[in-house]
């Protein structure tokens, strides 16, 4: 596993990152040292506890926020070229909608930033509402739409550009079991077809057990990583993998992460 | 018949969103105008049967009834109609003006914040002149015609727009920049797209308030400067003690306002009919 790791090619590079927030003397660290590489093609979970910066994290990636100390590259550059080139979708953990606009056209809204023309993408657009199970919807405003149908808006706005990263912060989390589990599968399948790079911010040990290659899992206040567990899948048929022996046992691992250190959440004991 | 006592199923429960938003419609407009109207025909005929003239202890010299100010509409209408275009010129066009210069102060202000803001707060201090100062000032700028009261009306209603505008193009909501950002999309896409877009209710909320400014401004202008005009008419006939051609021009501003906020009413809902206080439910 580790010598086919070393033979990929690194991604993203999080080298030494801290990150405080506020005025001197009233500062808060929301991440403290953090260092990691996410391969080409690979899944990755950032796992941890609510305020453990793991959407601090994903926005320090996406150049929406300078690392106070350390540094990113991604694909060998500053997230700065990244972002210009609009390599990345990000998903915001609120669907963050533009109200004037309906669903078909919030999903537009980045090929217009592109300056795309109408006719290349509404074929695009369809098949996208389409996979989201939005097709009755598409004329409707966001407030006309539930949180969980606001949320797959915002994913299908995130593939819209096709992007070869994908930032998402806990995307599902607001979604029912059903359209969840729908949604994962329909995630690793793209994941499977596009060969996507996707960094998956979640607080569901079996979400990110079921979805991802690798587990970050950070521990808080403040944020660092905790420890990195290689997560094994099950080749085939993933609609079959919760049932599977190894999901358990991966469970189990991950979830010993979280026990093994006394004073792990937020200074408690469990 | 027979059907309705079958127990509904899962779609006659749920009614489709169209439908049950014109049944909601219907029920709200009708409402919302019944009331109003109930209580406006009320108020006439109180006032119709000398009401108030026993209340206050008024004579119908100084308060006439309805029915004779409506005779005195009747006779004058020629007149009332052509200076009710004459001020309905001036608040529309120094509404428009003034209103139009707030804006693109505010949107100006909005792409330089930090000394922007100071611009705006100054032109805030524009609400505190008085229109008894403005009056005799913009007289000797613009002559004794529209333009003078269009300047008066300009100068009441720009204020209030530019303040509100420019709040509306500050507070948006971050992450929505982040997104924008994400995007690498421009200063002026993030303007066009997100800014002014989401500006828009403080724009039709100031643009509401300048109408109802813009008639004072308009009708007050007239009686310190003017020839012709509702406000010149008013002041005019109140000094002949003709009170009930007095009280017509009472009348038609207070429809031409009403018309006036209808109108940018109608517009409001077309333009954002997204917006939470435009929705119909
Ligand atoms: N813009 C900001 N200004 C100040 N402090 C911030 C800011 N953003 C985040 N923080 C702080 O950084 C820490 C991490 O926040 P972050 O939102 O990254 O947590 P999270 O892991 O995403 O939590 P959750 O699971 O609840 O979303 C928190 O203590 C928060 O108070
Ligand atoms: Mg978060």
């Amino acid at each position: 596993m580790h010598l086919s790791q070393a033979a990929k090619k690194a991604e993203i590079i999080v080298d030494q990152v801290s990150m405080r927030f506020g005025k001197k003397g009233h500062e808060v660290t929301a991440l403290q040292n953090v260092s990691f590489k996410i391969y080409r093609n690979e899944f990755v979970s950032l796992l941890g506890p609510s305020g453990c910066g793991k959407s601090t994290l994903l926005r320090l990636m996406a150049d929406l926020l300078e690392p106070t100390e350390g540094q990113i590259m991604i694909q060998d550059e500053h997230p700065r070229e990244v972002r210009l080139r609009r390599k990345f979708g990000i998903v915001f953990q609120n669907p963050t909608l533009f109200e004037w606009r309906t669903v078909k056209q919030n999903i537009e809204l980045p090929l217009e930033v592109l300056g795309q023309k109408k006719s290349q993408y509404s074929a695009l657009t369809e098949q996208l509402i389409e996979m989201v199970g939005l097709s009755s919807f598409k004329h409707y405003y966001p407030w006309q739409l539930s949180g969980g149908m606001q949320q797959r808006v915002a994913i299908a706005r995130a593939l819209s550009l096709d992007p070869p990263i994908l930032l998402m912060d806990e995307p599902f989390s607001a979604l029912d079991e059903f359209t969840k589990e729908k949604l994962q599968l329909e995630l690793l399948e793209i994941k499977r077809k596009t060969n996507k790079t996707i960094v998956f911010v979640t607080h569901s040990i079996p979400e990110a057990v079921y979805l991802s290659d690798r587990i970050i899992v950070l521990s808080a206040h403040p944020g660092r990583v905790h420890s990195i567990v290689d997560n094994v899948r099950e080749e085939g048929d993933p609609s079959h993998i919760r049932e599977s022996e190894r999901f358990h046992e991966m469970m189990k691992t991950v979830r010993n992460c979280f026990y093994e250190e006394s004073g792990f959440l937020d200074g408690q004991t469990i | 018949m027979k059907e309705m006592a079958v127990p509904q199923s899962a779609d006659n429960i749920r009614p489709k969103p169209a439908a049950l938003k014109k049944g909601r419609a219907l029920k709200s407009k009708r409402s919302a105008y019944l009331l109003p109207s109930g209580f406006g025909v009320l108020f006439l005929l109180i006032w119709q049967l000398k009401g108030f003239h026993k209340v206050f202890h008024l004579e119908q010299y100084q308060l006439p009834i309805p029915s004779s100010i409506a005779v005195s509409i009747r006779e004058n209408v020629d007149v009332l109609w052509s200076y009710s275009l004459y001020t309905g010129s001036e608040i529309v066009g120094g509404c428009l003006a003034g209103s139009l210069f707030g804006l693109i102060a505010a949107v100006a202000a909005s792409f330089f914040p930090r000394t922007g803001r100071g611009g705006i707060t100054l032109m805030a201090s524009l609400n505190a002149v008085p229109i008894v100062a403005l009056a005799p000032v913009m007289n000797n700028w613009f002559g004794d015609g529209v333009a003078s009261k269009m300047a008066i009306v300009s100068v009441m209603t720009m204020a209030t727009m530019a303040v509100s505008a420019f709040k509306g193009l500050r507070s948006i909501d971050p992450t929505s920049i982040e997104l924008m950002n994400s995007y690498a999309a421009g200063k002026f896409q993030i303007f066009a797209k997100l800014r002014f877009r989401s500006a828009l209710p403080h724009v039709f909320t100031a643009l509401k308030i300048n109408m109802s400014t813009s008639i004072i401004g308009a009708i007050v202008g007239e009686f310190f400067i003017s020839s012709r005009g509702l406000g010149y008419l008013l002041s005019d006939q109140i000094k002949l003690a003709n009170m009930p051609l007095a009280w017509s021009c009472i009348v038609i501003a207070a429809l031409l306002g009403i018309i006036l906020y209808y109108i940018v009413q109608v517009i409001e809902r077309l333009v954002i009919p997204w917006h939470i206080a435009q929705r119909k439910q």
